[in-house]
């Protein structure tokens, strides 16, 4: 036994990995349509979007970047189509560099347009506002200041939709997207401190750590990247890609859970060996 | 899908294949992928940064809004570093990123971040639900003896001892909760990769399967 724990001890890191990769493919396949339980923050994200009031104003802070759009896009997605679905205004912009490709991206999957909205009327974006924490007071404090034409360099006075809006307290709601795992801390200082603004969050799992400590005296609710945009496809009944990447983890992470715990027993067991021998 | 569509599928597809080599051993497949991958973002970042100054500063600047060149020349001096000679002069323009940095944040970092959740968590405690008061108790115990962890200008002996003990346990219930999240989220970009190569790469670009 001790001599099985041992060489487990030292097994090939790469076996892992091919366990990993061989049940992460299955799901992708062949669908499993493992169960999921729609978590509270999840039920509340939903239920706040879904109640807006008619005419509502609703910011989106896209803090996407490339490297992690992947874990954030389904989320995004999932909730760009049920904004567009509500009769509310809808104005973007972005705090990351990579921001505007990836926002358009989804809302060329999203297709506000098919939803009835038109451009500068319902909805706007805006590009990159360099700053971080200090961009996103300066988009709370004055819009204008911020930016002076839209993604399609449309002067911001000559947008419909902009001529009644210029601050936080022209707005309803802010959701944020943010996968540095502070930057969440930029919207509470910014928006629901100053201005009381309802705050919604789309992060990564990785950083879901850190919003969930605001939820929800500060933040609302909140989306933890993949998982939270599987939930929200089904309280949304919403087709999209979480139901698979669910999944995908789910099977995923048997292998890591299992030699995790055989690990620790291999390193017991010899630890506690050697202090027997002695 | 386009002819473009399909080549720059097979492009991302090569490239993804060839950091994924990385978890048989260090290559120079995988060393070529990385550059790539680090010299298209730096690329990607320099033109959005020229396009935002360019939107928020120039064009502006140029439309009479005068007050903007101090910005701008403040921004230019930060490559004063560069100079031997001169490079202490982009001292001044950290001086005011960083101040003005600090000066946005600080303002709402007491109601925000401490008392905010500190309150929340105690009103949970008198809201008559047993589970939420034990689960808020447990949160301000975790809260006040984290703290007391990092007090380091007392002995950890006595009452401080035994509560920077527990603040630890605390601590380290809290680095595993973040690594579980982190290991997830890992492999979540892991099942992405796989979905772009089956689901766009091999059914949409080589099978034609829409």
């Amino acid at each position: 036994m001790s001599e099985f724990l041992s060489k487990l001890d030292r097994i090939d890191r790469r076996w892992l990995y091919a366990f990993t990769i061989i049940l992460v493919i299955i799901p992708i396949v062949s669908p499993l349509g493992l169960p999921v339980k729609v978590s509270k923050p999840t039920r509340d994200f939903h239920s706040i979007i879904k109640d807006l009031p008619e005419g509502s104003v609703v910011v989106y802070e896209e803090g996407s970047i490339s490297g992690q759009y992947d874990v954030t896009r389904a989320a995004c997605v999932a909730t760009l189509k049920l904004i567009f679905s509500q009769p509310v205004k809808f104005v973007a912009f972005c705090d990351s560099a990579d921001g505007p490709v990836l926002l358009k991206a989804m809302l060329s999957i999203v297709n506000p347009e098919s939803y009835g909205k038109e451009y500068g009327k319902d909805y706007v974006i805006f590009d990159f506002a360099p700053g971080g924490e200090t961009a996103t007071a300066s988009f709370a404090t004055d819009m204008r200041k911020t930016f002076s034409t839209d993604h399609y360099r449309t002067p911001i006075d000559e947008i419909p939709l902009m001529s009644e809006i210029n601050s936080a307290e022209d707005v309803d709601l802010i959701i944020q997207v943010f996968v540095g795992c502070y930057n969440c801390d930029w919207v509470v200082r910014q928006w629901v401190v100053p201005y009381k603004t309802t705050y919604l969050g789309i992060t990564s799992e990785c950083c879901t750590p850190m919003i969930a400590a605001y939820y929800p005296a500060s933040c609302k609710a909140y989306l933890p990247g993949t998982i939270g945009a599987t939930e929200m496809e089904i309280l949304g009944k919403i087709p999209g890609e979480g139901a698979t990447v669910s999944d995908a983890k789910n099977l995923g992470l048997i292998p890591m859970i299992l030699f995790i715990i055989l690990g620790n027993i291999a390193y017991f067991s010899e630890r506690f060996g050697k202090e027997e021998e002695k | 899908m386009t002819p473009i569509e399909v080549l720059m599928t097979w492009v991302a597809a090569i490239l993804t294949l060839m950091v994924f080599s990385f978890l048989w051993k260090e290559n120079k497949f995988y060393r070529i992928a990385e550059h790539v991958g680090v010299g298209a973002a730096a690329g990607h970042g320099t033109l959005t940064a020229i396009n935002s100054i360019q939107t928020s500063c120039l064009n502006p600047l140029l439309k009479g809004q005068l007050l903007l060149a101090i910005p701008l020349i403040l921004g230019l001096m930060v490559f004063l570093r560069l100079s031997k000679n001169l490079g202490w002069a982009s001292r001044y323009p950290m001086m005011f990123m960083t101040g003005t940095g600090i000066g946005v944040m600080l303002g709402a970092i007491m109601e925000g971040q401490i008392i905010g959740l500190l309150k929340a968590t105690v009103a949970d405690i008198f809201v008559g639900n047993a589970f939420l008061a034990v689960s808020a108790l447990i949160v301000l115990v975790g809260f006040v003896t984290t703290l007391s962890y990092f007090v380091f200008t007392k002995e950890h002996k006595g009452g401080l001892g035994t509560s920077a003990r527990i603040g630890r346990v605390f601590i380290m219930a809290s680095f595993s909760c973040n690594w579980s999240a982190e290991m997830i989220y890992y492999l979540g970009l892991i099942v992405s990769a796989f979905m772009f190569l089956i689901n766009v790469w091999i059914k949409q670009a080589m099978l034609g399967i829409v």
